[in-house]
């Protein structure tokens, strides 16, 4: 691998590599911005472009436009409170109140060096680790996997603003929203209630931007005209001092690990790692009280945690060739169309081009910086516009992102319905962010637990009896479940 | 007079411009190849390098869709409501237009369809991990008869090739009721449960096999394959037909009571498209087993598979 | 007064009904009984049972509480919630121009502006582009009208 890095950066540093991993990263940017379109999305409108590039270039453009919309939709998420994707829909929860504040810069500039600080150390994970990591991914079957997902959901109770029941109540939704459709083990269809549209299930990302952005034109429209809050004032990222870091940087550290090590185990991904990262922030930050309100810690953890797992899943990709997400399977399948066999062997077979792809991957996280600010500075004007048109952009964005996630009409419906459902909720005290982690985590929590139970011809004390990973990580899970608990008692204590 | 000259030539390119599909025309617009499942995919490769050679040979424009969900079955559902006017086609697998529509309440079935053309065909592979202690068919019945129960074979879902492999086998060795079945989701987690020893069996096409260090146990195909002369067919094996033969096929369908000439036209097209050279070397690159047939004997074929594989649907217990 | 059918007691009864019916819905369906995790109802089973006990305190809560609504603007929310669920309905059969102008048209009349030149040309101009965008540069087309392929 190190070997092999010279020959790799030759690959990277002429000019049709640098143009191609600047101009895919600011794309990428673009793309994320916008309300709506996410990853998925970006991917697909570039794919066609990449089919006809050879093998680098390729599969860095992709990269580079991953990593970009990623990073991208904290920009949306901050400046008009809608994720472009469920992966940022925890830097809304702190990011938005800073810009309400009138610190959209600087928030902005919080989450771009977190960005940019998460993706370059996961880069560097990748170079030196991959292969270790994979070997040690294989450790989690089902059993191991249903603990960590445990543990995930236990971010709902940090997450809910407000009441604990209405977040929990939500989460619970999600959870359920998640079953609707094929069962995972049967292939059986569940509460579809007749409607074979149902059979595919409610896509996450029509949820996603139903209760998040379209919610959000309903919330503003509703507004009276004489307290219609402007739109943020935003002149550009203000980079955050050296001295601002101070108390920060192990939260900071702690949510690159986090992210890392998600980013590695399969079918988990980014947005459930940028939701353990900020419950993880806001359980043991000194700045704990503040979450929610618009604290710096909260962006840092969700906005650096959320860009390392873009490294992290990298790693089973290019060290077994088994996919880590979504996005990675499609760089795997573009390798394959340019005559490379992904799978075990990928990494023996061709060091020099895997190389150029980490050493690539690395260089995309450097420009993040300066791209980012650029994109940033572009999209200051727009926010001035009138916010009537700023409603139909984002109504009209939103339809194109989910549609083309899957090309299915009928998620539009979907949507439609989460927003309006998800305006009256949000009106009335319940927290839309622990339902998104309901619906992320749902899936894997049910064929996990199924899985486990099947292996253990169906008995759940089987789980923890020979599972060492899974018995620490359900401790883990229960002990974030009693420290509110604690908390609470202690405080009584005190006043008391 | 000369209005009615002017009307009827109105109300004629009207109708041509809508209704459209005049055979000797077709295609005047572009046409829509859907693929079932999300861009980037196999699937959704295979149909965007094909679509450009296939554009040239009908003489017209074509462009590629995706709708995913419901193992295709959604985008499926979609074009069989269409009009059947040749701008629409679907790729879709030998599971989406055989399977599924068996063990699924969904609006589409054996005669929704026009078939164009089938585009590729694999046969499958069942296989264990290189390192395990079973290195024929023989060792696995005894061993599983020895330990009823302990053993785990795995897919990438419920009804899809990969289970439908797996059930083919231990069904046809008589000895499924005394293994257990694990579904994931996809291929990706399923290969790394083997690596990881959580299943001994797994199977897939010989594409997919050569990804891992996987040891094949016995191939569906008629012949032995010429990639690994040693590893017997299923019918040796003493597996019994209809389970002895599976092949991951995949083509090209139109809504049902598309016109003929049409059907001909598109037919000839796909031809074209596959023997053209881009096309070719995609195959060669992507080590994908083409297999052409015109509609006339796919229809036929097609028939057939949804057949057999109702025996196979059966064995699953799906 | 107002308070026994606040907004909130009224959420939080509809979705207490719901889970009740969902609950209720999950037995007596017809699927293979293969017993405990091989049954498609057991996971959704015992998210649903939380969830219905979640929503029973729920309803206790919020008749014990007594908040001040939020204000609200009635009209636009509701004639924007409308119009959108007729949007996504007639996205597929009008294509996306045609609708898109047309829930943008009502979107900005709806908060207020009036000048029709702006009402009508701001939709039609912002989903003119990305038509031209996806469905004749990046060749990924969203859904066309009855009228003509190309819009």
């Amino acid at each position: 691998m190190i070997a092999s890095l010279p020959e790799a950066l030759g690959l990277i540093f002429t000019f049709e590599g640098l143009l191609v991993l600047s101009l895919g990263t600011m794309l990428g940017i673009i793309l994320g911005a916008l309300p709506g379109i996410g990853s998925t999305v970006a991917v697909a409108m570039i794919l066609p472009f990449t089919l006809s590039m050879s093998q680098a270039p390729a599969i860095l453009l992709l990269l580079a436009i991953h990593a970009g919309s990623v990073y991208g939709g904290s920009i949306s998420a901050i400046l008009i409170n809608t994720p472009g994707t469920p992966q940022s829909a925890a830097t809304c929860l702190d990011g938005y109140p800073m810009a309400q504040r009138g610190e959209a810069g600087k928030a902005l500039g919080w989450a771009t060096v977190a960005s940019v600080i998460g993706g370059l150390a996961s880069a560097v994970v990748l170079i030196f680790a991959a292969p270790q990591l994979a070997a040690f991914a294989l450790n989690f079957g089902p059993i191991e996997t249903f603990a960590l997902i445990l543990l995930g959901l236990t971010c709902i109770v940090s997450v809910s603003e407000g009441s604990l029941i209405k977040g929990l109540m939500a989460g619970f939704m999600g959870l359920f929203l998640s079953t609707v459709g094929g069962d995972p083990i049967t292939g059986e269809a569940r509460f579809t209630f007749g409607h074979f549209q149902l059979i595919a299930g409610f896509d996450l990302l029509a949820v996603v931007i139903g209760v998040f952005a379209l919610s959000e034109v309903l919330t503003r429209a509703a507004a009276s005209p004489e307290d219609i809050k402007p739109l943020v004032a935003f002149n550009g990222i203000v980079l955050p001092k050296l001295s601002e870091w101070k108390g920060r940087v192990k939260g900071l550290v702690k949510s690159v690990l986090i992210g890392n090590g998600i980013g590695v185990l399969p079918g988990t991904g980014a947005a459930t790692a940028a939701f353990i990262a900020y419950a993880e922030a806001r359980r043991s930050a000194p700045t704990r009280a503040n979450f929610g309100k618009g604290e710096p810690d909260g962006l840092i953890a969700s906005e650096s945690a959320n860009n390392a797992v873009t490294g992290g899943a990298l790693v089973p990709t290019m060290a077994l060739g088994i996919p880590g997400d979504a996005i990675t399977a499609v760089m795997l399948a573009t390798l394959t169309l340019h005559g490379v066999t992904p799978g075990i062997r990928l990494m023996s077979d061709n060091p020099v081009l895997m190389a150029a792809i980490f050493a690539g991957f690395f260089v995309i996280n450097l420009m993040l910086l300066p791209l980012g600010m650029v994109v940033s500075r572009m999209a200051a004007p727009i926010l001035r516009i009138k916010e009537a048109y700023m409603l139909v952009m984002i109504s009209l964005l939103c339809t194109v992102g989910v549609f083309f996630v899957r090309g299915n009409p009928f998620d539009l419906l979907v949507m439609a319905v989460a927003g309006i459902i998800g305006f009256i909720l949000r009106r009335q005290g319940y927290p839309m962010a622990p339902l998104v982690i309901g619906m992320v985590l749902g899936p894997t929590l049910e064929i996990s637990l199924r899985q486990g139970l099947i292996i253990t011809d169906g008995s759940f004390s089987a789980f923890f009896v020979g599972h060492p990973i899974a018995g620490v990580l359900a401790v883990i899970a229960v002990g974030m479940l009693a420290l509110p608990v604690i908390r609470v008692i202690k405080d009584r204590q005190v006043s008391a | 007079m000369k209005s009615i000259v002017k009307t009827t030539a109105a109300v004629a390119a009207l109708v041509l411009g809508a209704g459209g599909a005049v055979a000797q025309d077709f295609p005047v617009r572009p046409i829509n190849m859907i693929v079932p499942f999300n861009a980037g995919g196999g699937t959704d490769l295979l149909l965007r390098a094909f679509a450009p050679h296939f554009a040239e040979a009908v003489g017209g424009d074509a462009f590629v869709s995706n709708m995913a969900g419901g193992s295709g079955t959604v985008a499926a559902a979609a074009l069989a409501g269409q009009k059947p006017d040749g701008y629409q086609m679907g790729y879709w697998s030998v599971t989406v237009a055989t399977v599924q529509p068996q063990i699924k309440d969904i609006p589409y079935g054996l005669d929704s369809w026009t078939p164009i053309c089938s585009v590729a065909a694999s046969p499958t592979v069942l296989f264990t991990q290189a390192d395990s202690p079973f290195k024929t068919v023989d060792d696995v019945v005894a061993a599983v008869k020895a330990n009823p129960g302990k053993y785990i074979y795995g897919s990438s879902g419920p009804g899809a090739i990969t289970h439908l492999t797996t059930v083919a086998a231990f069904s046809g060795l008589g000895v499924i009721d005394q293994m257990k079945h694990l579904p994931f989701q996809g291929s990706g987690p399923a290969m790394q449960a083997m690596a990881a020893g959580t299943i001994q069996f797994f199977g897939d096409t010989e594409l997919l096999m050569t990804r891992g260090d996987f040891r094949p146990l016995v191939v569906f195909n008629n012949e032995r394959l010429s990639s690994m002369p040693d590893v017997p067919t299923a019918a040796e094996v003493g597996i019994a037909a209809p389970l002895n033969e599976l092949y991951l096929w995949g083509g090209l369908f139109a809504p049902a009571g598309l016109e003929p000439a049409v059907t001909q036209k598109l037919s000839a097209a796909c031809e074209m498209a596959i023997n053209s050279d881009g096309f070719q070397k995609f195959a060669a690159d992507t080590s994908t087993v083409l297999n052409y047939r015109n509609a006339a004997d796919f229809d036929p074929f097609y028939r057939a598979q949804y057949a057999a594989n109702s025996a196979l649907i059966d064995a699953a217990g799906l | 007064m107002t308070s026994l059918f606040s907004e909130r007691r009224i959420v939080s009864v509809v979705i207490f009904l719901l889970a009740v019916g969902l609950v209720l819905s999950t037995f007596g369906l017809e699927f293979a009984d293969l017993g405990g995790a091989f049954s498609p109802m057991f996971f959704p089973r015992i998210i649903l049972f939380i969830l219905l006990g979640l929503a029973v305190l729920n309803v206790g809560i919020d008749m014990l509480a007594v908040r001040v609504a939020q204000p609200i603007e009635v009209l636009p929310v509701s004639v924007i919630a409308v119009a959108f669920l007729a949007y996504v309905l007639l996205l597929v059969p009008l294509g996306y121009f045609l609708s898109s102008t047309g829930v943008g048209a009502i979107i900005l009349f709806a908060v207020g502006l009036r000048n029709p030149l702006q009402v009508v040309l701001v939709p039609a101009a912002a989903s003119g582009a990305l038509v031209g965008l996806f469905n004749h540069v990046l060749k990924m087309p969203l859904p066309t009208s009855p009228f003509f392929w190309w819009i």
